[in-house]
């Protein structure tokens, strides 16, 4: 049995770095430490004699817009908790489908605790799919400097524990003009029961549908359980630029989706069942917004709050 | 009566203990310390089915911090425990038969080295194929479990000839319906502090529904007097059935014995699931046949119930569970068999509702198909099918009249949800769908014929002048204090200060049996009923004498005895206190009744005599893009006699509705080879606030046929018994989908649709 030896809280990222690397394979970072304390409770991996807080880091636990080129983006430190996310006026405002996921991972106790850069750092957390969505970029501290790249770069091949330290998620603040334009996002969640569980399968997506319903810039990704999730870059394609759809079309999409989104089946659900409720969820998003019912974001009011 | 605040007025009182346990500020037993106290832990096996080569504690034992490390040859008595049947080891030394077999227990300064300690001791294991369903345990390969074979426990009921009954039939329904292994899943794991006393004497603080069953079975373990064993059990953060038999006992008392210091053990939530009892999973086919009328004329049976490793009261819920599976239903030709089966799977035991729930889900199931090939509304079958007041029991037996199937029936059609029943719901989506379903059966209370079924209490007027009175009955959530308060107030209308009541303490308490079966209330109200009279008489007696005025004219009232003024209003103060009285000397103040659980005259095992009705109606919406089922609506109707405590009525069908709901809808202790796969409660799911309709509404039949001597019957089981028939029932309205196997599959509803393109209408 290995006990917790050292508790470290370095106050800058080059500290941290150095931290981890001089505990060679016995270190780990931790910041709201609520994932790893499932796997280190469930006995996947023991608790390592080296804990690096990254608590200290200040810069890492601000939200603010900032210009990059002329085009304004928000910028998240990865501290930031779930529960500060939800609170957050700018996130409620540019990027509601990410205060959907958010509100719907664990409960409020650990929203307190889990931060979105961990969530993000497991590759598969809940918030994922969005980021995907979003088109997030992460920056990262690689010992000298800092390194940027997308989340879509990253999830096609997420290195475990390369040390380096995650700072930032920047997304990009899109402005959707052009007369008459929609635009619609959605975030959906299914687990095997209402809330407070692990996922099954998450859905988001996104796209512009013209003054006369043409759509554009679709772009989805579905994700769920522990697989890294991904973008459905062929169901994007099918739908670019489709207004109305036969009946044919709509089955080609169903059966596309079918193929791409690739999950794991788990004690509880096949395979199968999971591809089917993406491409369902899928579905029904897309017939909301045909419908031009529903510009909101979904699942608003499904989560247990604090008061 | 609809029970809420405004129909119970002043009868609508917040229980005594609520306020401590809502805010955590209540102690439990296992929150109890003692100077010098060590930490108790069991090794267990892990595999499913092995045999022991050889257990090698000497590593362990020379670990500093550790005081004790016991295996099976360190039980001085019986190395065995079990309620009806003691064949779980308590060490194991040849043969492990489930994963939480226990093979040795260590006693160390701190929780660290204890589990250290149990990282040392050596075992070396045979492993053995595992059986892990009943059917291969039944196989003509498979190895006996025990001596006696894998057959813990058979039944077979025969009425009429069900072959000459299906004969006349114009629909048969033959169908098999499967049942998970729900979990208590309490919120206080079990545990437990053992402390050995100066002189001798062990003191045990343990949750237990049975606090004297308990001083039996450890001082058979521990080869001690009973009488030098004192349990202490209450309060309990929950049982359900689940902490009847013992648990962390027979670990913490050898521990604490061998190392002479007080013991804790407390399971972690993992050790729990692995360790603890679970509800009997079972597979129950119903073959049955109506004639055109809808008078059913045959109905068989065969049950299969999985008691995994150990007997307990494997063959209790299985007697159970033939009698229910005939229900409320007059039926000529029946015939039911059912068989308990041991495997290499985890224990299962007494479980809230005990066997009913898992046959009343298929009895139901029957009625709805028989209705529907017939085209008469399944509930008007039902009718058409009912026991009258003075019919026979299910197997035969006499019975107490009981117009509770009739009243219920009809009862429920009062619900809100009711009227939705025949309604096509206009729906927002094309996936989403609603539907009504309803259910009813009617429940046994007691242990049943042929089981020493013992009750009985204590009153008198103690030293500090307060009436008290004592039950060897426990209190585990289900409001037995509040309710007490409340009878007593009845009697005696007195002052809550006035009184005081004593549980859970065998040092203090006479024995009452067990608090099972939804016998508790009835068995109080009685005891009360019986001790009333004597214990007035005396108190009359002793005041006339002190006072010199004639008893006729005393009554009780707050803070002492009372005239009976001609008015009818109080004077200004008692004419003696109790506390005066209890001053002058306590002889021949204290009176005790005993007496046996209402029992059926005619021997037949396990057969009930008081009864309880429920029916519930359930709402539900079936999400066809995941297949997931939200409960809108659940409202039951129940007829089990006069309502004392209605908030606390309330709460036991709430409560269990919402148990049930889990049962139908998520809960499932699922395990793969012999092994848990939901180890904590991440993966074994119980209903969260969001799962569950916002209101249950519960209507409470209180008329029982006249003369009826029997009073309050228990609702502590009822309000589980039928909720998953009706969600079940609902979902077929909603989807035309009939489930057979629980908990629901989202899967296989959502297979059951056509896919979503295929739907598509357009706009
Ligand atoms: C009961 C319960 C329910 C949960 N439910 C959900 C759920 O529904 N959905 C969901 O997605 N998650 C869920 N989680 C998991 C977890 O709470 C969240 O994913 C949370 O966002 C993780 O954040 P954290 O700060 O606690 O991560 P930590 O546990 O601190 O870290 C997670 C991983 O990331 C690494 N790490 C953390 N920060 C950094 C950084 N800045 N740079 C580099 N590496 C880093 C750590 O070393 C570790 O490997 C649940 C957890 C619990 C206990």
């Amino acid at each position: 049995m290995t006990r917790i030896q050292q508790v470290w809280f370095p106050k800058t990222l080059e500290e941290a770095y150095k931290r981890y690397l001089s505990c060679e394979e016995n270190g780990s970072y931790v910041s709201g430490g609520t994932w790893l304390r499932t796997i280190w409770e469930a006995d996947h991996k023991t608790i390592p004699p080296h804990l690096i807080s990254l608590e200290n880091i200040t810069e890492m636990s601000a939200i603010t817009i900032e210009e990059e080129k002329g085009d304004e983006v928000l910028v998240i430190g990865s501290l930031v908790t779930l529960n500060q996310c939800l609170k957050n006026t700018l996130i409620q405002k540019y990027f509601p489908s990410l205060i959907t996921a958010c509100k719907q991972i664990a409960a409020p106790s650990i929203r307190n605790q889990g931060t979105l850069g961990g969530n993000i750092r497991t590759t598969f957390g809940d918030t994922l799919p969005v980021f995907l969505v979003l088109r997030g970029q992460l920056t990262w501290f690689n010992g000298t400097s800092i390194e940027r790249e997308s989340v879509q770069n990253w999830l096609a091949n997420p290195v475990p524990s390369d040390g380096r330290i995650l700072v930032n998620i920047i997304l990009p603040i899109k402005k959707h003009s052009g007369e008459g334009n929609k635009y619609f996002s959605f975030y959906k969640k299914v687990g095997r029961r209402e809330i407070f569980i692990p996922s099954l399968v998450t859905v988001a997506g996104s796209a512009i549908k013209g003054r006369d319903g043409t759509l554009e810039e679709v772009v989805l990704a579905a994700g769920g359980g522990v697989m890294v999730p991904k973008r459905l870059s062929n169901v994007e394609e099918l739908l670019q630029g489709t207004n109305a759809l036969t009946k044919e079309q709509l089955s080609l999409i169903y059966e596309t989706c079918l193929m791409e989104y690739e999950p794991q089946a788990d004690v509880f659900a096949t395979a199968f069942y999971k591809k089917k409720v993406a491409a369902n969820l899928i579905f029904s998003e897309w017939f909301q917004m045909m419908k031009g019912e529903n510009d909101q974001i979904e699942g608003g009011t499904l989560y247990a709050t604090e008061s | 009566m609809l029970l809420n605040r405004e129909e119970s007025r002043d009868r609508w009182r917040i229980r005594p203990d609520g306020k401590d346990k809502v805010t955590g500020a209540l102690s439990y037993l296992t929150d109890r310390s003692f100077p010098g106290m060590l930490h108790g832990r069991v090794l267990r096996s892990g595999y499913p089915h092995a045999t022991i080569l050889s257990i090698d504690i000497s590593k362990a034992k020379e670990l500093s911090g550790v005081h004790a490390v016991l295996t099976h040859e360190d039980v001085p008595g019986l190395n065995a425990f079990g309620i009806a049947d003691p064949n779980q080891p308590v060490f194991c030394d040849k043969l492990v038969r489930y994963e939480g077999d226990a093979l040795a227990a260590v006693a160390a300064e701190t929780p660290t080295i204890a589990e250290e300690a149990l990282g040392l001791i050596e075992v070396e294991y045979e492993v053995l194929p595992v059986i892990d369903t009943p059917e291969k345990a039944l196989g003509p390969d498979s190895v006996p479990l025990h001596p006696e074979g894998n057959i813990l426990h058979e039944t077979d009921y025969r009425r009429g000839d069900v072959a000459e009954g299906f004969k006349g039939c114009v629909v048969i329904v033959e169908e098999t319906y499967e049942t998970p292994r729900q979990m208590h899943t309490y919120l206080e794991t079990e545990g437990g502090v053992f402390v050995p006393e100066e002189d001798g004497r062990l003191t045990v603080y343990a949750p237990t529904q049975h606090g004297y069953k308990d001083r039996m079975q450890l001082s058979r373990i521990l080869a001690m007097p009973e009488e030098t064993i004192r349990i202490i059990s209450s309060p309990i953060g929950g049982s359900f059935g689940g902490k009847d038999e013992l648990n962390v006992q027979p670990y913490g008392a050898l521990l604490s014995l061998s190392s002479k210091q007080p013991v804790k053990i407390h399971y972690s939530r993992w050790e729990s699931v692995i360790a603890g009892l679970k509800r009997h999973p079972m597979k129950v086919t119903m073959k049955t046949g109506a004639d055109e009328s809808g008078k059913i004329l045959a109905h068989q049976v065969t049950i299969l119930s999985d008691t995994g490793a150990y007997a307990t009261l494997g063959g209790a819920v299985l007697n159970f569970a033939t009698e229910h599976a005939i229900g409320p239903y007059a039926m000529a030709h029946v015939e039911v068999k059912g068989k308990a089966v041991y495997t290499n799977n985890g224990v299962s035991g007494e479980f809230r509702g005990f066997g009913g729930n898992q046959v009343i889900f298929a009895l139901e199931g029957q009625m709805e198909r028989l209705g529907q090939k017939l085209q008469i509304d399944p509930w008007e079958l039902r009718k058409r099918n009912l026991r009258k007041r003075d019919d026979l029991g299910p197997l035969g037996q006499r019975m107490v009249p009981t117009d509770g199937p009739t009243q219920v029936w009809e009862g429920i059609q009062a619900s809100p949800i009711w009227k939705e029943k025949d309604q096509t719901g206009e729906n927002m989506e094309p996936w989403i769908k609603h539907g009504v379903g309803v259910a009813m059966t009617m429940h046994g209370s007691g242990l049943g014929y042929g089981i020493p079924d013992p009750a009985g209490g204590k009153m008198r007027l103690n030293e500090q002048g307060k009436i008290e009175v004592a039950f060897g009955h426990e209190e585990f959530g289900q409001g037995l204090v509040g309710t007490l308060e409340m009878l007593l107030q009845d009697h005696f209308q007195c002052d809550k200060g006035d009184m005081e009541i004593i549980i859970g303490d065998t040092d203090r308490v006479p024995s009452s049996g067990s608090s099972t079966a939804s016998r508790t209330t009835n068995m109080v109200w009685q005891a009360l009923n019986n001790m009333k009279e004597p214990f007035l008489k005396a108190l009359f007696k002793k005041a006339s004498l002190l006072t010199g005025i004639d008893a006729v004219k005393f009554q009780t009232g707050p803070g002492g005895i009372w005239l009976r003024g001609e008015s009818g209003d109080f004077p200004e103060r008692p004419v003696i206190t109790y506390q005066e009285l209890a001053q002058q000397g306590l002889e021949d103040l204290e009176f005790s009744t005993e007496f046996h659980y209402p029992v059926t005259p005619d021997p037949i095992m396990g057969a009930h005599y008081l009864y309880t009705s429920t029916a519930v109606v359930a709402k539900v919406e079936v999400n066809l893009l995941t297949g997931m089922v939200k409960i809108l609506g659940l409202d039951h109707s129940v007829a089990a006699g006069p309502v004392i405590n209605p908030m606390g009525y309330l709460g036991q069908i709430e409560g269990g509705g919402i148990m049930a709901l889990g049962f139908t809808t998520m809960e499932d202790a699922v395990m793969v080879n012999g092994h848990y796969a939901t180890k904590n409660m991440d993966s074994y799911l119980i209903p969260t606030i969001f799962d569950v309709p916002e209101t249950q509404y519960v209507d409470a039949i209180e008329q029982l046929p006249e003369g009826d001597p029997f009073g309050p019957r228990g609702v502590g089981e009822v309000g589980t018994v039928a909720v998953a028939p009706a969600i079940v029932s609902a979902i077929y309205d909603a989807t035309g989908k009939w489930v057979t196997k629980l908990p629901v599959s989202p899967e296989e509803l959502q297979s059951s649709v056509e896919e979503l393109p295929m739907m598509w209408k357009g706009w």
